[in-house]
């Protein structure tokens, strides 16, 4: 089984091991405290995550280093082949991803406002009115690419789950240019991972339509081009409605339940056997093959 | 006072470098550039940042009440008036700029006051301190990130000044550059740091510890950045250590004036 102990003990030298990616108010000697209170995260019942993650980001704590210490939990659970845990770690740390970036970007915002306050007040102390609102407006559009960019990257994660398994929590809604965006990343994480299965996690988005169906497809193509596999998880019953409806049948996908399934797919596409020591994680797994369904 | 934000600011590169937001697109581009050059100065940087916290922590659990922050920078967030929020605390740097954003961002109030100076020019500093710290001469002073950009002369006479100056039981954190001296000057990265017009002076261990003679070290002494942070040996990355070892590696202590 799999010790509380320890796994606060991984998760604390998984942080140490990218300490050099938290910021500058964050030194290391804090870093045992923030992986007991990560674990805390990982597997307390949890009513919301928003806060916690914005309270790691203000306190410094990089999502590189925190991204480490989910995965370094998910290996604990996985070496101890808890599947129920490991599941619930997966599923949180998506959930935290999406908290995380909303923190980040909150922090972004307010700081570079606090930095146009102090450029407009030094430069009120010897510039011209009109000189400062020139300067002001050249540096606010700047500021703008760099959220947008900023916005971009951070909303499609690629996260690598075990060897050669990534997981793409889709969060919101999808257009056409986000859809080039998560291609894009996803393409070139199954290359630099060398991953051969691609579970795509759509239990967060928000409206499902013929083009984010025909998103989808393209990048399960472009993905089978690399050898890879993309295992679609999460489909609600009011999307799985919306897509007979539309009259659209997904035969290039493999289609699961939850996340929960498709992990335990794409570990037995890899010849991973899971076992389970305890009768929970047993019935899970049996019941992840028992709705194996491929739409094939 | 040339406050131009399409010039790139050294407080701010160093801000960009801590994970911070005070800076601008200009700013980021050079240090990225500097980056590649140096590929160890983001690292560096954070180990400072990160025994400024560890320092000052120590220095506020033994309760001072004023302190002397030299070579400032931007005092963002978790910098010393975040961590002594009721202390008087009088903050220094010779970059125009750099005084004007930090007295933006945590503005100027009867406890915490700028000086403006070249640290070579002590006794300016140190009057200032006298006006503000009300003659209070029993101070913590921090010297951290910077006594690399003084040449050793100048840097003996800071320190004797300091040490004439304040009052037994003050205490100093102070960040270093120590190592082989002279296999730096031949190195690569002596030449791109004095090309651009920033020297940096390391010293032999002899020469610091002598400097520090009159001192009384704190537990755990003078030791590398690295290990007070309790991070990897190797902080450096393989391209810039090569096979040989770096001749100079960061330092800290804190010692206390007898
Ligand atoms: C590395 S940063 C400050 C680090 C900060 N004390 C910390 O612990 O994070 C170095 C600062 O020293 C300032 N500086 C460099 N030479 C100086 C000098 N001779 N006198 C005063 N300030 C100096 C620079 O302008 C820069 O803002």
């Amino acid at each position: 089984m799999t010790d509380r102990n320890d796994l606060e003990r991984v998760a604390g030298a998984a942080l140490r091991r990218r300490a050099f990616t938290n910021r500058g108010m964050l030194p290391p000697t804090h870093l045992a405290d923030m992986g007991r209170e990560l674990v805390g995260l990982l597997l307390d019942p949890q009513e919301n995550l928003d806060h916690p993650a914005a309270r790691m980001v203000a306190r410094g704590l990089s999502f590189v280093s925190a991204q480490e210490a989910g995965l370094a939990v998910q290996q604990a659970a996985l070496d101890a082949a808890d599947l129920p845990m490991l599941a619930q770690v997966s599923g949180r740390m998506a959930t935290l991803i999406a908290a995380w970036h909303k923190a980040e970007l909150d922090g972004l915002r307010r700081e570079q406002e606090d930095l146009r306050e102090a450029v407009v007040r030094a430069l009120a102390e010897q510039r011209e009115e009109s000189d400062r609102q020139r300067l002001a407006a050249e540096r606010s559009q700047q500021e703008q690419d760099r959220l947008a960019a900023l916005v971009t990257e951070l909303s499609a994660p690629v996260i690598p789950l075990y060897d050669g398994i990534l997981v793409l929590p889709l969060i919101g809604s999808i257009d056409t240019r986000r859809a080039q965006d998560v291609m894009e990343n996803v393409l070139e994480s199954i290359s630099r991972h060398q991953a051969d299965s691609l579970i795509i996690d759509i239990t967060g988005v928000a409206m499902v339509d013929t083009g984010v169906v025909q998103h989808l497809l393209q990048t399960a193509r472009a993905v089978g081009l690399l050898g890879a596999t993309v295992v679609l998880v999460g489909i609600n019953p009011e999307i799985a409605q919306t897509i007979t409806q539309l009259g659209l049948v997904i035969t290039e996908i493999i289609t699961l339940g939850t996340l929960q399934e498709g992990i335990v797919y794409a570990l037995r596409r890899r010849g991973l056997s899971v076992q389970a020591i305890t009768a929970a994680s047993a019935a899970a797994a049996r019941q992840g093959t028992a709705r194996l369904s491929l739409w094939r | 006072m040339d406050i131009d934000t399409t010039k790139p600011n050294g407080g701010r590169i160093y801000d960009y470098y801590l994970g911070g937001n005070h800076n601008f697109e200009v700013d980021r581009t050079t240090a990225e550039q500097l980056s590649k050059i140096l590929p160890s100065i983001k690292a560096g940087a954070l180990l400072n940042r990160w025994f400024m916290h560890d320092a000052v922590q120590r220095l506020v659990d033994a309760r001072f009440d004023c302190y002397l922050d030299l070579a400032t920078g931007l005092p963002t967030e978790g910098y010393i008036h975040d961590l002594a929020p009721d202390a008087r605390i009088l903050y220094n740097d010779i970059d125009p700029v750099t005084i004007a954003y930090g007295r933006s961002i945590v503005g100027e109030t009867s406890n915490i006051q700028f000086v403006q100076s070249n640290i070579a020019d002590i006794d300016a500093i140190l009057a200032a301190a006298d006006a503000h710290f009300g003659g209070q001469r029993r101070i913590a002073i921090s010297f951290i990130g910077a006594s690399y950009f003084i040449d050793t002369e100048t840097l003996r006479g800071v320190l004797d000044a300091l040490y004439a100056w304040c009052a037994p039981g003050s205490q100093i954190a102070m960040s270093w550059l120590i190592g082989d001296v002279n296999g730096f000057a031949q190195s690569q990265v002596a030449a791109i740091y004095r090309q651009m017009r920033s020297p940096v002076y390391g010293l032999s261990m002899a020469a610091a510890q002598e400097m520090l003679a009159r001192w009384d070290l704190l537990s755990p002494g003078l030791i590398e950045l690295n290990r007070w942070n309790g991070v990897d040996d190797e902080w450096r990355t393989p391209s810039e250590t090569g096979l040989e070892k770096e001749p100079l590696d960061l330092y800290g202590m804190i010692a206390v004036r007898p």
